[in-house]
């Protein structure tokens, strides 16, 4: 039984580290209507400026806000890309995630170790076994509750507007570009502050630790989609239910080769099961 | 309210398949488990992990039992099958092949050993400290003998390009160490980097053009594109060096570096001195295999107009391209 609590524990843990890009993702292709492939680029950026700056013994806590200011300028570098130089959605996402893999090697190098302190060393350490859990969970609880009342501020209400019916935004007298950048810039930012916490998490940085990290937001938001298609805690749930899905491959012990088509028929199934539940 | 049911029934049928799979683990009568987390799917790394098998079967038999996975190159995937291994009180060690999934491993468990293979430099990635549970072999090749061998075979070498990835641990080491033991000879040295493997057939074509030795590191990004690196280095009529002896059998010209399989073997013989004999893990230096012998494939040598130099003739063994 213990062993299925660890397991249990490790699944929250990341589940509730990658929703931040779940939310990211929700954030830009459900709010603001743009598919933005940046994610990828900015939630390494965030693990490499946190691994530099623990490095050089910064407070763990800082590195995590300078890597959230990180992803949100690469969010704003999307948003230029595509408002001034009317690069299509996908191209503005992928030239920014190509530019940032070059600066990431600059920042941290393929790879980093970090010796020192993160924000889940900060605990009495009779606590320490459930020290990430518990940090996870109320930063996660905390950044949620602070983005849902956000969205119902005005300049939340006029980002929905942005993806759904922007002749609003213009009638109201408000620029679309600019929350066009605004919705990127939180987009990147939750990302960023995915790929620090990441980063805190596993102790160590690796440039490849970006791979597929979209497919991660992805496939966490649209399982979401099952329990509410609203921005809240259900993107956690959904990317929880992603990481139970991958560690459930595993545990089938398949053939190795067939992983990733286990994760995907997996997928095909809970989305599938989704069509046969009673429409509101 | 319907949602929430089928969402409990869903969670509940989760779980119980968790248990099930769980109950069922015993594997045979095997006394030994051992968890093997590989980086990714790559011939290198198969090498090692059949290596590793191979000899531990062959000491314990039926006695030694694995369960292997395989990362497929993401990190968060290498860190869940880590906890998974961990979570498995059965599992008496770990192998793990390459670097990230050594790191994994090695942040998730503390307590039980940890046998690395086919890691270039374990000592940075600060898993080896003097109470660590991580032992096993490294994949460091002898840049000198290497070099040595390039200048035999090719000496009137003047400028040498390096290829390799740029966001490779490994290969950014080991380019470095290549670049100063062959700067202390005169010689000069370029860097051709790729990102992925998508830009290497236009990076190594720049190579053959600028350089007139082409020069690789242990690397992934080259293991897996070899052919296109062999044959295009081969149309420019230019010498192909690379550090993991299985490649010259693809086509590369020589190489005097690592032989995985045999890196494999050596650490499933540290794992039984650990594991079964119950030595400690920092107690067992991290080896690193040498190689005393020269791969040579001889298809290409002939295509360039080479000879094997008689110093070298008791060292090479030949290679046919496949």
């Amino acid at each position: 039984m213990i062993e299925l609590v660890e397991i249990a524990q490790g699944i929250v843990e990341r589940g509730i580290i990658f929703g931040f890009v779940v939310a990211g993702v929700h954030l830009s292709s459900r709010l603001i209507n743009f598919d933005n492939v940046a994610v990828e680029g900015a939630f390494g950026i965030g693990g490499a400026l946190t691994a530099l700056l623990i490095s050089w013994g910064l407070n763990p806590w800082i590195a995590l806000a300078a890597a959230a200011v990180a992803g949100g300028l690469s969010g704003v570098v999307t948003g230029l890309l595509h408002t001034r130089l009317q690069l299509n959605t996908l191209i503005s996402g992928i030239v920014v995630t190509t530019g940032l893999f070059s600066i990431i090697l600059v920042i941290a190098g393929s790879n980093m170790t970090l010796g020192k302190e993160t924000i889940f060393s900060s605990l009495p350490l009779a606590l320490a076994p459930y020290q990430p859990l518990l940090v996870l969970g109320v930063l996660c609880i905390l950044l949620f509750s602070l983005m849902s009342w956000f969205l119902k501020t005005e300049v939340g209400f006029l980002l929905h507007a942005v993806g759904d019916t922007p002749q609003m935004v213009t009638n109201v007298g408000k620029s679309v570009e600019g929350y066009l950048v605004l919705g990127l810039v939180l987009s990147n930012m939750l990302a960023a502050i995915s790929g620090a916490l990441f980063v805190h998490y596993a102790r160590y940085f690796s440039i490849w630790t970006g791979v597929g990290v979209l497919i991660i937001g992805l496939a966490g938001m649209i399982l979401a989609q099952v329990l509410s298609t609203n921005f809240g805690i259900a993107l956690v749930l959904g990317s929880i239910a992603y990481q139970a899905l991958i560690a459930l491959t595993f545990e089938l012990q398949l053939n190795q080769d067939w992983n990733k088509l286990v994760t995907a028929t997996l997928i095909v199934v809970l989305l599938g099961i989704k069509q046969w539940l009673p429409r509101k | 309210m319907n949602k929430i049911v089928l969402m409990s029934i869903l969670g509940v049928a989760l779980v119980g398949i968790f248990v099930i799979k769980r109950m069922q683990k015993p594997a045979g009568n095997a006394r030994y488990t051992i968890g093997i987390l590989q980086t990714a799917s790559h011939p290198a790394l198969d090498a090692a992990r059949e290596g590793f098998m191979q000899e531990l079967q062959s000491t314990l038999g039926n006695e030694v039992a694995f369960v292997i996975q395989n990362a497929q190159g993401s990190v968060s995937q290498a860190h869940s099958i880590a906890q998974q291994f961990h979570a498995n009180k059965k599992m008496n060690g770990f192998f793990a092949i390459a670097t990230p999934a050594a790191q994994a491993m090695s942040a998730v468990e503390k307590e039980r050993p940890i046998i690395i293979s086919a890691v270039t430099d374990p000592h940075a990635l600060g898993i080896i400290h003097p109470t660590t549970n991580v032992c096993g072999t490294k994949d460091m090749i002898d840049v000198k003998a290497e070099i040595d061998m390039l200048l035999h075979l090719v000496p009137h070498a003047h400028h040498v390009g390096l290829v390799y990835t740029s966001g490779e641990v490994n290969s950014r080491v080991l380019s470095k160490l290549m670049r100063k033991e062959l700067e202390a000879r005169g010689i000069v040295v370029s860097d051709f980097a790729f990102g992925s493997e998508a830009d290497v057939h236009a990076m190594v074509e720049l190579a053959c053009r600028k350089a007139d030795v082409i020069l690789a590191p242990t690397d992934n990004t080259v293991a897996s594109t070899i052919a296109v690196i062999a044959a295009t280095a081969l149309k420019h009529k230019k010498p192909l060096f690379v550090s993991d002896n299985m490649l010259v059998k693809s086509g590369a010209l020589a190489a005097r570096g690592v032989d995985y399989k045999t890196g494999g073997k050596r650490a499933a013989q540290i794992a039984h001195e650990v594991i079964v004999e119950g030595k400690k893990p920092f107690e067992v230096p991290v080896e690193q295999p040498t190689c005393e012998q020269i791969f040579i494939n001889q298809t290409t040598l002939e295509a360039l107009g080479l000879t094997i130099p008689p110093e070298l003739h008791n060292q090479v063994v030949l290679e046919e391209k496949r």
